[in-house]
C-alpha cells in the first residue's frame, strides 16, 4: 500500500478531525471499543424530531477518545458522512460502508472519502481499526 | 557486529527485517531440515506402539527431555521435565493442580506489575475462587524490582511467580530474584519463575536456583510449534494433581462395569483417586497424544543453541541491543521505555520498547510492516506495567542472533520516514 493514503485522507482526519471534542449538550453516547487493541472513542449524538416528516434526524455529532489514525480518520469522516442526516439516511451510510470493507464487492456505493479504507479490508490486523465505531454507530441505529 | 550466524536462517534470504525475537524466533535450518528429515521417514505416537518407528520416536521424545534437563541444569533429571501444550498452559496446571490447595483459604500469590497477561490471570482466577486470598502486586517501575517484591512478602503469601526477563523493559531478574527465593524458601513459599523470554539471555541453571517451578516457550528458542516446557521439582511432582486429565496419565482405571448396579458409576473425588491410579513424574501430566514432531524439534533446538553457546548469544544480541538503543536515542522524536537506573549492562537481554511522539504505536507497526520490517505494537501482554507507566501502548524491538547492524539502520531510517510523513500538514 502506497503510504500516500495516509498523507492524503487519513493523516489530515487524524490531524483536524470532524467534530472532535466532547459538546457541552447531547442525547446519546456511544462508546466505541477495538477489543484487539484498546483504542476506544466517545460518541455523541443530538437527536431532533424532522418536522417535515415523521423521522428523526442527527443534529449533531461529536467524539473524544483515543485511536490509531486510522480509527481516529474512520470515525471522523463517518461521522462527517452522517452529520445532519436522518437516522435512516445514517444507517444507509453506515451499513454501505460496513458491507463494502466485509465483502469483496467493490461496486457498493460508498463515499470517495471512505475508499481510501477499502485495502484495509485485506489487512487482518487493521480491518478492526476501519470497522469498530461504524459496527458502534449502526448498533445504535438499529436499536 | 557479526553477521556469522545469519545464513542458518533461509527465512532472511528474502528482503526481512526481523526484530521481532521475543513474540517468537526464526527456525533455523537446522532444526528445519531435521524435522524434514524425520517427518519424511519416520513417526509414531508414544507409548502406543511396537517395531522400529515407535522405538525411534521414543528415543527421541526421551533423549529430548534429558536434554532438556541437563540444558536447564535440572535438579531430578528429566523426570521433571513436562511438555504442556504452550507455555500458559504449564501455568495453569500449577495453579490448578497445586497452587490451589496450597492458598488454602486466605493465601496470597505475589507476582510484579511486570508480569506478561499469562503470569497474571491464572493466579488471579485461583485468588478470586476465596474471598479472603489475595493477588499482591509489586510496583517496579520505580527502579527497585528487588525491594518492592521483598517487602510485600508476608506470611500469607503462599508463591511467587516472576518473570526472568519482562516482556517490556527486557530486563533480566536473574540476581534480584536469587534473593528472592533464598527469601521464599526461608519462609516456606514457593516460587515460579517464567523464564520464557530467558533461555537465549540466561544460562539458566535449576539447581544453582533451587527453583520449584519453571517454565519455557520452546517456540522463543527456534523449535517448531509451541510446546511449553514446564520443570516442577521433584519435591512437589507426585503430589501435583493433573489439573487436566485424560487418557495417558493413568497405569489403571480399575471398574468393572458387570458389577455396577444400573450400569452406574457413582463417584466423588475421593472415590476417584481409589479408583484411578495416576503414573509418577511427567507421564501424570501429559494428556492425550502428544505433538511428537514439535518435541522432538525442541532437541535440535538445543543442538543448535548448544553448539553457539548461550553466553554468545547474550554478548551478540547485547552489542547489537546496545547499538540499537544509542540509535534511538539520536532519534528526538522517540521515547523509551526504560526500567529506571538499567545501568548494569549485563541486566539487559534483547528486548527495547519506545514510541514515536505522537504517533499511535499501531501506525508506525503498520508502516513498519509494510516494508517488511516485522516487531510488535500494542500492549505487550503487559497492560499492568504499560498501565502504571500511563502508555495506552508501545512498540517492541527484540533481537536474535541474526541481527545485524543493518537491520537496526533499516529500522531507525524508517522509524524517520514515518516521523517526517506524520509531521507534514
Amino acid at each position: 500500500m502506497d503510504q500516500n493514503l495516509y498523507r492524503k485522507i487519513i493523516l489530515e482526519h487524524n490531524e483536524s478531525a470532524f467534530h472532535f471534542e466532547r459538546p457541552d449538550t447531547f442525547d446519546v453516547e456511544l462508546n466505541a471499543q477495538n477489543q484487539s487493541c484498546g483504542d476506544s472513542f466517545d460518541i455523541y449524538l443530538s437527536i431532533k424530531k424532522d418536522p417535515g416528516t415523521e423521522g428523526s434526524y442527527i443534529e449533531d455529532i461529536h467524539f473524544t477518545g483515543s485511536g490509531c489514525a486510522l480509527s481516529k480518520a474512520v470515525t471522523s469522516i463517518l461521522l462527517k458522512k452522517i452529520y445532519r442526516k436522518s437516522l435512516i439516511e445514517a444507517k444507509t451510510v453506515i451499513k454501505d460502508y460496513i458491507s463494502a470493507m466485509s465483502s469483496d464487492d467493490n461496486t457498493l456505493p460508498i463515499d470517495d472519502e471512505l475508499l481510501v479504507f477499502i485495502p484495509f479490508r485485506d489487512k487482518t490486523s487493521r480491518k478492526e481499526c476501519c470497522l469498530f465505531s461504524a459496527s458502534t454507530i449502526l448498533k445504535y441505529l438499529e436499536s | 557486529m557479526t553477521d556469522k550466524y545469519r545464513s542458518d536462517f533461509k527465512i532472511l534470504d528474502q528482503n526481512l527485517v526481523y526484530l521481532d525475537s521475543a513474540a517468537t524466533s526464526l527456525k533455523p535450518k537446522y532444526v528445519l531440515d531435521r524435522m524434514e528429515e524425520i517427518s519424511g521417514s519416520y513417526i509414531s505416537t508414544l507409548s502406543r506402539g511396537f517395531g522400529q518407528n515407535a522405538e525411534n520416536t521414543e528415543y527421541l521424545v526421551n533423549t529430548t527431555r534429558e536434554k532438556l534437563a541437563s540444558f536447564l541444569g535440572c535438579l531430578g533429571g528429566s523426570n521433571s521435565i513436562i511438555f504442556t501444550p504452550n507455555a500458559t498452559s504449564a501455568i495453569n496446571l500449577v495453579a490448578y493442580g497445586y497452587v490451589d490447595r496450597v492458598l488454602g483459604t486466605d493465601g496470597s500469590i505475589l507476582v510484579t506489575n511486570e508480569e506478561h497477561h499469562s503470569n497474571i490471570l491464572p493466579w488471579m482466577r485461583l485468588v478470586a475462587k476465596s474471598f479472603d486470598r489475595s493477588l499482591k502486586i509489586a510496583d517496579i517501575t520505580k527502579g527497585n524490582y528487588l525491594e518492592s517484591v521483598l517487602s510485600l512478602i508476608d506470611d500469607r503469601v503462599k508463591l511467587i511467580s516472576l518473570s526472568l526477563v519482562g516482556n517490556v523493559y527486557g530486563r533480566i531478574n536473574l540476581e534480584d530474584i536469587k534473593i528472592i527465593i533464598k527469601e521464599a524458601h526461608r519462609r516456606d513459599i514457593l516460587v515460579f519463575v517464567d523464564a520464557a523470554q530467558a533461555p537465549l539471555s540466561v544460562k539458566i541453571d535449576i539447581k544453582d536456583l533451587d527453583l520449584d517451578f519453571l517454565v519455557i516457550s520452546s517456540h522463543k528458542m527456534f523449535a517448531i510449534g509451541n510446546t511449553g516446557v514446564l520443570y516442577v521439582s521433584d519435591r512437589i511432582i507426585n503430589d501435583m494433581l493433573p489439573a487436566i486429565i485424560g487418557g495417558g496419565t493413568v497405569s489403571d482405571l480399575k471398574i468393572d462395569v458387570t458389577s455396577l448396579e444400573n450400569s452406574t458409576l457413582k463417584v466423588d473425588i475421593n472415590t476417584m483417586d481409589k479408583i484411578v491410579t495416576c503414573f509418577d513424574n511427567y507421564h501424570r501430566f501429559e494428556i492425550g497424544t502428544q505433538p511428537v514432531l514439535d518435541i522432538i524439534s525442541i532437541g535440535y533446538a538445543i543442538d543448535y543453541i548448544e553448539s553457539i553457546g548461550v553466553d554468545k548469544f547474550h554478548t551478540i544480541n547485547q552489542e547489537n541491543l546496545a547499538y540499537l538503543i544509542q540509535r534511538l536515542k539520536q532519534l528526538d522524536f522517540v521515547n523509551l521505555i526504560e526500567y529506571p537506573n538499567s545501568k548494569e549492562d549485563r541486566s539487559l537481554s534483547s528486548i527495547i520498547s519506545f514510541n514515536i511522539k505522537g504517533i499511535h504505536c499501531h501506525d508506525v507497526g503498520f508502516l513498519l510492516g509494510e516494508k517488511n520490517i516485522c516487531l510488535r505494537s500494542g500492549m505487550q501482554c503487559a497492560s499492568l506495567l504499560l498501565n502504571s507507566l500511563k502508555v495506552p501502548g508501545c512498540l517492541r524491538a527484540s533481537l536474535g542472533i541474526y541481527n545485524t547492524q543493518d537491520d537496526i539502520d533499516s529500522l531507525v531510517e524508517e522509524l524517520t520516514n514515518i516521523h517526517i510523513l506524520f509531521s507534514k500538514k
